[in-house]
């Protein structure tokens, strides 16, 4: 697995790679402490290097979580593209996982701090998902 | 000398004879030549002397005879031969020679003769033997002998170019083996006959085979010269006339074909000569004339014309002489009558020459008088259709104008030239000529006539269109009934007017009699047509308490007929008493008597009754506390009540001819409000307006204003009643309402906020103080991550610390701004304090501070904002600074007598893009810098220290030049 740690919030990106690391199936954790640089680097990347889970943190300056949701999906180039995206966000605020759910390309919806056992859920769900594909 | 010494016998015969006797010598010279040279070659025998014999001879003959003379010296036996000769007069004499050589006594004698007269018989004969022969060879007959069984004796002449056959093919042939079966009784009958009668027989045309199986015409002269002995033979001489008797054929093939078209060509036919003399005339000329044929040829034919066509005759005659081909009417009485004959005359020309002339002469007197009689109906028809007084036109089937006459002509304003043949699609396209093309196609279609009034729009008129069909089309009648239709629809309208006029009407006679009234008069008095009929209104509507009706006064006047307008009470039948308005018009006759009167009834009891109650609710407005202005239609005041005067100190002179809403508006009188006030009195209709007014004494105050529109009965405004209350109190009480509700709303957001922000903000820490918590679980004590996630525990839960303290800060500013203590503080001083307390930092950034600011410059404000406020703007300035250049932060402070105290804040620094900040910049936990660790709650601070301060801050900034904030302190 391959995964985007979007977080502006060092500590927290720390804890979230760590917990990621800790699991067998994580081979490798890119992480960006802002949005920009997470879309440059998605621009910037192959078809078949394109990360396996997006972890976004919602509250960033500037470019927040909902900008960088906006930025993909209004950009034609990932209008096909299937991307698992959870929102990982030390929000309580109900009116945050329900402006969620108005994005099609997010996946799911967590709580920090992010744990194991929400990572081996993720994982397997995305197997699923990519044995679906090949079949 | 010859050997005769005397003259003897012999030399006289010698002498005598016709033939010439002489000698030569061996050399050829003349020794003695006899007289007769002198008759045949005309030369004296002494000139002969001496002379060489070839000097008379012929130069042709000169060799041949020398040659001959060479030959006799060696012979001693006589030799004959001829030579020619000329004679002295130069023609040619032929000379039969006859010499013999004498050698002894070496001479030649010789005896000549002419023989010229036999020569030249001999020659003739011989040349009349080659013409014969090249006449039969070379001629165009064939010539042939016969047996007496007709078997070819003899074939000559052209027989084989023309028939193919050999002389010697043909020998022993019997002719009539080879002479067509058919022909063959006929050419033995002509044998028999020439056999006969001996004399010479033509069989003329019988076919003969051609060696090439073709048969071949022959014309032949047959003579029987069997008894004559030189000939024994039957003799024929054949011609080959195929080519003839085909040319012939033709000939009477197309003579036969011309003769018929002549003789039975329908039209008379006539062949002339110069004079005029009937050549020719075929079936139909003899029936024109009513003669026989034999009672017409060689006649002159101007005798069968009356007197006056014979000079016509002639002179086309001439015409057509002279190469033209005329063609001419000639009408004239003739014995059966009037004829008109359509002539024709063409000119027969051989080789350029006219040798007669062909009358063609058609009787067309049928054709013609029909025609007339044609032309007579119409001209007849057409006298009928001008005499018509309406327009009128005629439609062919096929929708073309046949005919319009002069009256169409005058109504449509177009020539008749512009209909007749046109179709009636072409003329009219518009869609007003829908109903007249439905009308005329229903009166084709069903063979009835129609009626009908339609509107032209082209020519802008009513007609009354009658349409009759008929085979040839329709004929249709226009009457223009504009003005009828015109005075029928004013007349409609009238009556619809006078029957649904809310006025009553009434018309009268001259005796002022009721002969109609309408139904608004049984509306206004109750009483219907039935009952009026025949009153005088005056009596019936007369009011109990009068004695006499008011019309009834003027009824003198009215007779003498003068218009009449009264208001009058009247008296219903029900009893009730109601105002009219009464108008009474005569309508004189055409002498200028009186007819007729109309009455006009208006109800105005409504309107007296309100005048009354106007009167009486003057008396009440005089009395109120409200204030009640009275305005004209314009909205100027006309009267106001002791009321106004008190509430704004104006008196009615004061007012009077002045608009209110002018002379009481003020500074904060709203032009919205002004506008409407304005807008509501145009309309004319009741309005309520709220508005801020200034008594005279300047002092504002809050009026409600209700204005309504005083009309007229026909509902047109004449006046404005406003009244108006001082609501003052009732205001103030609303606006202090409205400002609480004002704060309600913003703390009510501002808690929102605040919620938000906890919930983001206070939690982040405690999330990842959680999360680390956990991961210390899962690791070894001695890793290094252990270490770390233990330091960053360590960190977020001072974190957790920073954003409590935060929060009080926040809590403390925001629960003190109701009791906030304002104090005097000079600006300078605290912008001091504030950039010392940060003088390490600066040092270390190397930046420097430049302030402007008038020591004496005060502001009311709280000292801990005020420094907290410069603290924060400077401290962002060091934090958020340009790399690549010094800090330079600029302070500018100015006192404003009317705003306050405006501070302006400037650094050269990274600054933010304003268009993504958007207004977010003084939100709290709102960040615009990546990798800085601002915790976005400065600015939210300085804005919220202002705000409690009554202050207010705005901000400029621009991405790598700087920012500028702008702050006022009231």
């Amino acid at each position: 697995m391959k995964a985007f740690v979007i977080d502006d919030d060092k500590l927290s990106v720390f804890l979230t790679q760590s917990i990621l690391n800790l699991d067998a199936a994580t081979q490798c954790v890119d992480t960006f402490l802002s949005a920009e640089a997470a879309l440059d680097a998605l621009a910037a990347l192959k078809e078949t290097d394109m990360p396996d889970v997006i972890f976004l943190d919602l509250n960033m300056p500037l470019m927040d979580g909902w900008d960088f949701l906006d930025a993909l999906t209004s950009d034609r180039l990932y209008a096909e593209k299937e991307f698992n995206i959870y929102v990982l966000t030390s929000s309580l605020d109900l009116s945050d996982s329900v402006k969620a759910e108005t994005y099609s390309i997010v996946s799911g919806f967590l709580h920090k701090p992010i744990s194991s056992e929400d990572v081996s859920l993720i994982y397997s769900r995305i197997e699923l998902q990519k044995k679906a594909e090949v079949r | 000398m010859f050997a005769f010494e005397k003259p003897s016998v012999l030399e006289k015969l010698i002498n005598a004879s016709l033939d010439i006797f002489g000698c030569v010598d061996s050399s050829g010279c003349f020794v003695f030549v006899s007289d007769a040279v002198s008759y045949v070659l005309g030369y004296k025998s002494e000139a002969l002397h001496g002379k060489h014999f070839s000097s008379f001879l012929h130069p042709d003959d000169v060799a041949r005879t020398n040659q001959f003379f060479n030959e006799v010296l060696s012979l001693s036996h006589e030799v004959n031969f001829s030579s020619r000769c000329i004679h002295s007069e130069g023609y040619t004499i032929h000379i039969f020679w006859s010499v013999i050589w004498i050698e002894d006594k070496d001479i030649l004698y010789f005896v000549g003769r002419d023989v010229t007269d036999q020569k030249l018989g001999i020659q003739q004969l011989q040349e009349k033997d080659e013409l014969h022969r090249a006449l039969v060879e070379h001629g165009t007959d064939m010539l042939a002998l016969f047996d007496e069984n007709v078997n070819f004796t003899y074939s000559g002449g052209s027989t084989e170019r023309i028939l193919g056959y050999t002389a010697e093919s043909l020998m022993g042939i019997n002719a009539f083996s080879l002479i067509h079966p058919d022909d063959v009784e006929m050419v033995q009958e002509k044998l028999v006959q020439a056999l006969e009668s001996e004399e010479q027989v033509t069989i003329s045309d019988f076919r003969f085979l051609h060696i090439n199986g073709e048969w071949r015409r022959l014309e032949t002269c047959l003579s029987n010269q069997l008894h004559n002995p030189a000939v024994k033979a039957l003799v024929t001489s054949s011609r080959d006339v195929t080519e003839k008797y085909r040319n012939r054929q033709r000939l009477i093939e197309s003579e036969q074909r011309f003769k018929s078209l002549f003789e039975y060509n329908p039209d008379a036919v006539f062949v002339e000569n110069r004079e005029g003399l009937i050549l020719e005339a075929n079936q139909a000329a003899e029936q024109l004339l009513g003669l026989p044929k034999h009672e017409i040829l060689f006649k002159p034919i101007f005798g069968f014309l009356p007197p006056e066509a014979v000079a016509v005759c002639d002179r086309h005659l001439a015409d057509a002489f002279n190469g033209n081909t005329v063609k001419f009417l000639l009408k004239s009485d003739f014995e059966d009558g009037k004829l008109v004959l359509e002539v024709t005359k063409i000119p027969v020309k051989v080789n350029g020459e006219v040798l007669a002339v062909h009358s063609i002469v058609k009787d067309i007197t049928a054709a013609t008088n029909y025609h007339e009689a044609v032309e007579q109906h119409a001209k007849k028809l057409t006298t009928i259709f001008e005499s018509i007084t309406d327009a009128f036109c005629t439609i062919g089937r096929d929708w073309k104008y046949t005919y319009v006459n002069s009256e169409f002509e005058r109504l449509t304003n177009h020539k008749k030239e512009e209909f007749v043949g046109k179709s009636f699609f072409e003329l009219y396209q518009d869609s007003s000529s829908e109903i007249f093309y439905k009308n005329y196609l229903y009166a084709m279609q069903t063979g009835c006539s129609v009626h009908f009034e339609a509107y032209s729009q082209e020519y802008g008129i009513w007609l009354s269109i009658r349409a009759f069909p008929s085979e040839e089309g329709l004929s249709i009648y226009f009457n223009d009934i504009t003005e009828r239709v015109e005075v029928q629809r004013e007349l409609q309208q009238l009556s619809l007017v006078a029957r649904h006029s809310t006025n009553g009407v009434i018309i009268t006679n001259a005796a002022r009699t009721v002969e109609w009234v309408n139904d608004s008069f049984t509306r206004l008095t109750g009483y219907t047509l039935e009952e009026a009929l025949g009153k005088v209104p005056a009596e019936l509507l007369q009011a109990q308490h009068k004695d006499q009706h008011p019309l009834e006064a003027v009824k003198d006047e009215m007779l003498r007929g003068v218009p009449i307008s009264r208001e009058v009470c009247s008296r219903r039948k029900d009893g009730k008493s109601v105002w009219f308005s009464v108008q009474v018009n005569p309508v004189f006759g055409e002498q200028g008597e009186i007819v007729k009167f109309v009455t006009i009834l208006t109800d105005i009891t409504e309107r007296i009754k309100s005048q009354q109650e106007l009167e009486m609710l003057s008396l009440v407005a005089s009395g109120t506390d409200n204030a009640v202005i009275i305005m004209d239609v314009e909205g100027l005041t006309e009267w106001v009540n002791v009321g106004f005067t008190k509430m704004t100190g104006f008196t009615i002179a004061e007012m009077a001819g002045r608009k209110p809403a002018e002379v009481l508006r003020g500074e904060e009188t709203e032009d919205i409000t002004l506008r409407k006030l304005c807008e509501k009195l145009r309309e004319g209709v009741h309005f309520n307006v709220m508005i801020a007014y200034y008594r005279k004494s300047g002092e504002k105050f809050w009026a409600s204003v209700d204005t309504t529109p005083i009309c007229d009965k026909n509902g047109n405004v004449t006046r404005f009643v406003a009244i108006q209350k001082d609501i003052t109190f009732r205001k103030e009480a609303e606006e202090n309402l409205l400002k609480m509700t004002q704060d309600l709303n913003r703390q009510n957001t501002d808690l929102q906020q605040f919620t938000y922000i906890v919930s983001h903000n206070l939690r982040a820490p405690v999330a990842n103080a959680i999360g680390l918590a956990n991961l210390l679980t899962k690791v070894g004590k001695d890793s290094a991550l252990y270490d770390d996630s233990l330091a960053h525990l360590k960190q977020s839960v001072e974190q957790l610390d920073i954003v409590l303290k935060d929060m009080n800060t926040i809590l403390s500013v925001r629960d003190g701004q109701g009791s906030l203590e304002l104090e005097k503080i000079r600006v300078k001083l605290v912008v001091e304090q504030a950039l010392n307390s940060l003088e390490e930092s600066l040092k270390q950034c190397d930046g420097e501070v430049l302030f402007h600011i008038a020591d004496d410059i005060e502001v009311k404000a709280n000292k801990a904002y005020l420094y907290s406020i410069f603290y924060n703007l400077l401290s962002n300035a060091i934090k958020y600074r340009a790399i690549d250049r010094k800090l330079r932060v600029e302070v500018k402070c100015q006192a404003s007598p009317d705003k306050g105290v405006l501070i302006s804040f400037s650094d050269n620094g990274s600054g933010f893009d304003m268009a993504k900040a958007k207004d977010n910049v003084f939100k709290l936990y709102k960040r615009f810098h990546k990798n800085k660790n601002g915790r976005g709650i400065g600015l939210y601070l300085i804005k919220t220290h202002l705000e409690a301060m009554g202050g207010q801050i705005e901000v400029t900034s621009k991405t790598g030049v700087g920012t500028s904030f702008q702050i006022i302190i009231p």
